[in-house]
């Protein structure tokens, strides 16, 4: 363009606007209006009024003044929240049980749970985040999983072995079911009196497998460390803690090795050596006594 | 003959009658014979000979209805007969009293009634005219089949009358009753009251995430809850519990739980009755800010309303670069019409768009 004989803003985006570089902007303030709601991502984003935006992990707030000001993915704050609960309870059942609790949460960076639960079965459970909100349980945000796994699993408090190998020969783990009775003969009687003491009713039984380190990577069994492997599976059927079993058949016991022994049998090659332990049923897996007293939740909110 | 022995009697409301229950030892009873007389008065208030060989004696509502009083206590005696119409000794006397039937309802849930709530606070109302009081109840929790999946257990002297139950499954129906005893031994109940539960969660994206870890037969919870939560100053009021209005002067702002870190953020609102010529929108990370203003204009083709986005950037402390757009114009439909305001920061650049909506109703 020609200004009084000069050359001025001659190429197509001369008149542009200067960049600006505003970061890490940390207020929001509104006035002068009516405002029906407020949406923030970090994505570029076609707000219309067609399509309401939906939370995401870029979304920064969302706020809708349903007679409040909140604008986050949850309606409580953080002077009210006491602690966040995460139970947990196998679909179609009616008891939650607490598995883990957050307390002493001060700022917003503290209002993050992450844990693995390794207690489940191969089930379909639901899980809720619970907001303690002045020490009263508020509302129950619910999803549901079904674990999916192949094999048996030996569980402890910080160690997981796994295998599919040789399960008890038959490849299944066939469990005894013990409880008391006792059989009385009566000399004027046909037939004998049966008597039930006490409640005792579990489960036990003997579990042989082979065990070796699994490479992910080359998605084959590392039979060379089988033996060190082994060592370690033994020390923690031998560190006196509870364990939990379970196979992919959808069967689970919270159990204690017991009878004072580990075998193995090396089935004719140092490659095919099975491990051998007996195990009793010593708790409830759905039981937030028995999960907290043999160390796999951080609380026991139900006592039950 | 031997005489009858006749049971306690439960105090009962005279307009529904009872059944009086008695034992006897003796030879088949053919018909028994109650006697009640009012306690003050001994004067017989019911007499009836009822022919049956059953060890009960039912007595009609429309004798006790007609003849006896409730808050009034009473005594009973009873003889047999036997087949040869031999009519046996008096029985032992019992005392009873009459009282009104209790009124015991949940307060606050009806039969078909849906719960939003994982957890809801049933409420109970008793009342009775004699006022007799409510000494003890339960509240029992069944499925769909009747089948009983909880109980609070009995609870006793509760002046709350309310029991809160948790737990409850999205989309599930149930029954709740409460069953109790007064003072004077009456049972209470409240029936099966059916209801089903409809969970309103908000928070379904992210809040709660789930993952199977197949080699640690284990599942991954992790929680991505954000809290925000905004402060007024001055005058704020919320329009059918769906807007905020600050145009007495109030102010809403977020200051506390966010920060827009990346370069590139998207901000978007629904707005009406915006001030002219005023600023509605302000972003700010404490030294530059980003303003928006509300404008109207004519530029040849009538009245039209655009909005203008003034960017400061503070560069040093006596140089501050400004960066002006203006959104495209519009004509507003009515005075309160609502206006979509978006606006697009990419790297230093900016979008700004607005959308005349009309009149619609407040989400």
């Amino acid at each position: 363009m020609m200004f009084f004989g000069s050359g001025i803003l001659g190429y197509s985006h001369s008149a542009d606007p200067t960049l600006v570089n505003i970061n890490n902007s940390n207020s929001v303030t509104l006035e002068n209006s009516v405002c029906d709601e407020i949406y923030t991502s970090l994505d570029i984003e076609n707000y219309n009024s067609t399509t309401k935006p939906e939370w995401s992990s870029n979304t920064i707030f969302y706020a809708k003044f349903h007679g409040n000001l909140f604008a986050g993915n949850v309606e409580y704050t953080l002077s009210t929240l006491s602690a966040l609960r995460v139970k947990r309870r196998p679909m179609g059942s009616y008891k939650w049980i607490t598995l883990h609790e957050l307390t002493g949460i001060k700022k917003v960076e503290d209002v993050r749970i992450e844990f693995k639960d390794i207690t489940p079965l191969m089930q379909e459970y639901e899980y809720a985040l619970v907001p303690v909100i002045n020490n009263v349980e508020g509302e129950y945000t619910i999803e549901s999983i079904k674990p999916d796994f192949r094999g048996v699993f030996i569980v402890g408090q910080d160690k997981i072995f796994h295998t599919v190998l040789n399960i008890n020969s038959c490849g299944e783990i066939l469990p005894q079911r013990n409880f008391a009775s006792a059989t009385a003969t009566p000399l004027d009687s046909k037939y004998p009196y049966v008597f039930y003491n006490g409640i005792n009713n579990y489960d036990s039984g003997t579990l042989a497998a082979t065990y070796a380190p699994f490479d992910k990577e080359n998605c084959e069994w590392d039979f060379e460390n089988a033996c060190k492997y082994r060592n370690e599976l033994k020390d923690m059927l031998t560190d006196g803690r509870p364990k939990i079993i379970k196979y992919d058949d959808g069967c689970g016991w919270l159990v204690a090795v017991v009878n004072n022994s580990i075998t193995e049998n090396a089935n004719g090659s140092k490659y095919n050596v099975v491990t051998s332990f007996d195990w009793t049923e010593i708790g409830n897996l759905e039981s937030s006594n028995d999960l907290y007293f043999s160390g796999f939740a951080n609380c026991n909110v139900e006592g039950s | 003959m031997l005489s009858p022995i006749l049971y306690a009697i439960d105090n009962f409301d005279v307009s529904k009658g009872t059944t009086v229950k008695f034992y006897y030892t003796g030879e088949q009873v053919f018909a028994s014979r109650l006697t009640i007389k009012d306690n003050e008065t001994l004067k017989t208030v019911y007499q009836e000979k009822v022919v049956s060989m059953q060890l009960y004696h039912p007595v009609a509502a429309e004798f006790t209805s007609e003849k006896m009083v409730n808050g009034k206590t009473y005594v009973a005696t009873l003889t047999v007969f036997d087949k040869n119409d031999n009519e046996s000794p008096v029985s032992n006397s019992v005392l009873f009293t009459c009282y009104s039937t209790p009124i015991f309802k949940f307060s606050n849930v009806n039969d078909g009634d849906i719960i939003s709530d994982a957890s809801y606070p049933f409420k109970l109302s008793y009342s009775q005219k004699e006022n007799i009081a409510l000494s003890q109840y339960i509240v029992t929790l069944y499925d769909y089949g009747h089948n009983q999946v909880w109980s609070s257990g009995a609870i006793y002297n509760d002046a709350s009358l309310s029991v809160t139950i948790g737990g409850l499954t999205d989309n599930a129906n149930y029954y709740v009753r409460a069953t109790g005893n007064t003072a004077a031994n009456i049972e209470v109940d409240t029936g099966y009251i059916g209801f089903s539960v409809n969970i309103v969660n908000p928070n379904t994206f992210l809040v709660l995430s789930l993952e199977n870890v197949a080699d640690e037969s284990s599942v991954k919870v992790t929680t991505n809850i954000v809290i925000v939560e905004g402060r007024s100053e001055g005058n704020i009021s919320y329009i059918d519990n769906a807007a905020v209005d600050m145009r007495n002067g109030g102010k809403v702002i977020f200051d506390d739980g966010f920060s827009l870190k990346k370069n590139t953020f998207t901000i978007g609102g629904i707005w009406r009755n915006i001030e002219d010529y005023s600023t509605f929108l302000e972003i700010s990370n404490g030294v530059d800010s980003i303003k928006l203003t509300w404008n109207k204009g004519n530029f040849g083709d009538g009245e039209v309303y655009y909005a203008e986005l003034t960017a400061n950037t503070k560069i040093n402390s006596s140089f501050t670069l400004t960066y002006i757009i203006q959104s495209n114009h519009i004509t507003l439909a009515s005075t309160d019409s609502c206006v979509l305001i978006a606006i697009q920061k990419i790297d230093g650049l900016f979008n700004l768009n607005i959308k005349d909506l009309g009149e619609v109703a407040f989400t």
